[in-house]
């Protein structure tokens, strides 16, 4: 049966309300940041007035987000890299190797999703400042610093361990046969049978590195390192920049995060989707 | 080109032995087909010959060679997996050259080396594509392909065509007997159907509960097998066995009702009331006239026909039988006749050892 006019009107009233309440705020930014208008604290533009790029220039170049962008990008992609990396070899370890203690390998790598960043962020401080023996220098202030605690990410070793129990026995066995060692069998093999969750676990890994802002309010205080999530909580109070820069510099913050989704939307759906079906 | 030869091999897992005690010998270029039910333990002593299974007790030899502690890369064998175990990323031809490849043998050498036993399997036209763009059957000889390219001494084979419909599983049981007659190679090959272990292999090695129940050309088990188990195990369709027991003077047998006597063949030297099995290949029962001595009156079953051969299953005294036959029945479900087992080639069977009485 037809839904009669009022539901229909009803329904789409609906999508209305919860579409302005997603793409609102960031239709809002968008037209906010392109305005030359200079607006007020509460007040939000429905289309640009005075459209200009101005602001986007002067968050780049006179604030130097260019800089805390770079440093952002240093961070994320260094960062993923070697989470990635080292997810592959704990999951490929978990997922196809038996070894004695596992499992409590598995629950340790649990439980540190259980705790929240703000509780681990004194003890990270304590570790990230203490100098090592004999070269008598720290990571504190340097870009291993914003690196080195993010490397290791349960969720994308779980995402991956899932994938690879999933790859048969048989093939390990097969390569073995042909000649393949334990790091022929992980490259040639797994690591390829397992790309779609690969993709998944860059975005998310490059997103969850880019969003990090207690890590490196923590660990670094020279300027000059930090990251953009950092820089925009200081510009936020800076009441020297207008709103409509600070927007701009948002949308700036936002771009990579954006086109590292749309390279790997094709893998990360496709990752999203097998681990969705699998039994 | 090596032998296979096993001393003594045992298995466990944990408490569960799985292999025990298992010792055969596989000459040079021989097709050895090991066969036995579910969980006979074929599987794991072919992952024990292959490396895959390390051996809880006993010695593993290839080719002279002791491997028992070798790695299976380190063996020189290659093996057809039941699942194919095809690399699902790479082509045919990366499947096939992955060996060689992992050897660093030089890149003319492998093309070479593919390309022959590409054109040997008829692969040439299939070599750019990727597994899930092959059938069944191309799987499979992609799988042989990869296994011939290597060049090993020793072929194992794990059930490799039951993942085939029944045409394709004949001609390729057919492509594997001309390939292994073409290269020689000595191969060790798991399946659980009789009829391919029948035709295939030039030894049979019949597995029970991880013991070899007997070891011998695909004839000997079916004409002379050790026990009521192999007796049972190799033929289709099955052997009829009637429970029955010596009769005084020891010239007749008498069901365990007595309604069949059947005249005990000469050379059998049995004492009078001896428990026994007798064995009755389906194919060694006649049609005789109502009446007839040593005959087994029956009433028609099912009649189940392939169109050259014929299987009436019959009620007999005795409980159901298999009579086969190359002729064309006109029986009918609850028609009465009388059959008489050709008494040369009854098989008879200790009862309470389940092993064969031999004939002197």
């Amino acid at each position: 049966m037809k839904p009669s006019l009022a539901v229909r009107a009803a329904r789409i009233l609906l999508y209305l309300v919860i579409l302005a309440i997603f793409v609102g705020p960031f239709w809002g930014i968008i037209v906010t940041a392109l305005s030359g208008l200079v607006i007020k604290p509460g007040q939000l533009l429905l289309l640009p007035v005075q459209p200009t790029l101005a602001n986007f220039k002067t968050a780049l170049i006179d604030m130097q987000v260019w800089r805390y962008l770079l440093n952002s990008l240093v961070v994320a992609i260094v960062g993923t890299a070697l989470q990635v990396a080292v997810s592959a070899l704990a999951a490929y370890a978990l997922a196809r190797r038996r070894f004695r203690g596992a499992a409590i390998v598995s629950l340790l790598v649990l439980s540190t999703m259980m705790l929240p960043e703000e509780v681990i962020s004194i003890p990270l401080y304590l570790v990230v400042q203490a100098r090592f023996p004999v070269i008598d220098a720290s990571i504190y202030n340097t870009y291993a610093a914003m690196i080195l605690p993010v490397v290791g990410w349960a969720f994308s070793i779980f995402m991956l361990t899932e994938f690879m129990r999933a790859v048969p026995k048989e093939l390990e066995e097969a390569a073995r046969i042909d000649g393949a060692n334990e790091w022929q069998i992980f490259a040639n093999v797994v690591l390829p049978l397992v790309r779609p969750a690969l993709g998944t676990v860059v975005i998310f890994g490059f997103i969850m590195i880019w969003d990090q802002y207690l890590l490196p309010l923590v660990v670094v205080s020279d300027k000059q390192l930090f990251t953009i999530p950092v820089m925009l909580g200081m510009l936020r109070v800076d009441e020297t920049i207008t709103p409509n820069v600070f927007v701009a510099a948002t949308l700036l913050a936002m771009a990579p995060t954006i086109i590292c989704y749309l390279l790997l939307q094709k893998q990360f759906n496709r990752g999203i989707m097998a681990g969705a079906v699998k039994g | 080109m090596g032998a296979v030869s096993l001393k003594g091999v045992s298995k466990s897992f944990g408490a569960v032995d799985v292999i025990r005690n298992v010792s055969v010998e596989i000459a040079e270029g021989e097709f050895c087909v090991l066969i036995g039910p579910s969980g006979s333990g074929k599987s794991t002593l072919l992952r024990i010959i292959a490396g895959l299974e390390n051996v809880t007790d006993g010695e593993v030899r290839i080719g002279g060679r002791d491997v028992t502690e070798l790695a299976a890369k380190e063996r020189d064998i290659a093996m057809v997996f039941q699942s194919y175990a095809l690399y699902p990323q790479m082509t045919v031809r990366e499947n096939m050259s992955f060996a060689l490849r992992l050897k660093h043998r030089p890149k003319d050498e492998i093309r070479r080396k593919t390309d022959e036993v590409a054109q040997m399997l008829g692969l040439e036209a299939l070599l750019d594509r990727l597994p899930k763009e092959l059938s069944g059957g191309q799987r499979q000889r992609v799988a042989m392909g990869r296994a011939i390219v290597r060049d090993p001494s020793v072929f194992l084979f794990d059930e490799p065509l039951s993942n085939l419909d029944a045409k394709l599983r004949t001609q390729v049981r057919g492509e594997i007997r001309d390939l292994h007659r073409r290269i020689g190679t000595t191969s060790v090959y798991v399946t659980h159907d009789q009829v391919e272990a029948m035709t295939m292999g030039q030894k049979i090695v019949v597995l029970r509960d991880g013991r070899v129940e007997q070891v011998g050309t695909p004839l000997d088990l079916y004409d002379r097998p050790d026990s009521v188990f192999v007796a049972g195990f190799i033929g289709s369709p099955a052997i009829n066995m009637l429970p029955a027991m010596v009769g005084p003077e020891a010239k007749t047998l008498h069901t365990a009702n007595s309604e069949i006597v059947l005249p005990l063949p000469e050379g059998y030297r049995l004492e009078s009331g001896r428990n026994v099995l007798i064995g009755i290949r389906p194919e060694h029962l006649e049609t005789v006239a109502a009446g007839a001595s040593g005959s087994i009156v029956c009433a028609v079953d099912a009649v189940e026909s392939t169109g050259s051969d014929t299987t009436v299953i019959c009620d007999s005294p005795a409980g159901k039988m298999l009579v086969s036959s190359k002729q064309r029945s006109q029986a009918r479900a609850g028609d009465r006749f009388a059959l008489r087992p050709d008494s040369e080639k009854l098989l008879i069977f200790d009862k309470a050892s389940e092993s064969r009485i031999v004939r002197m």
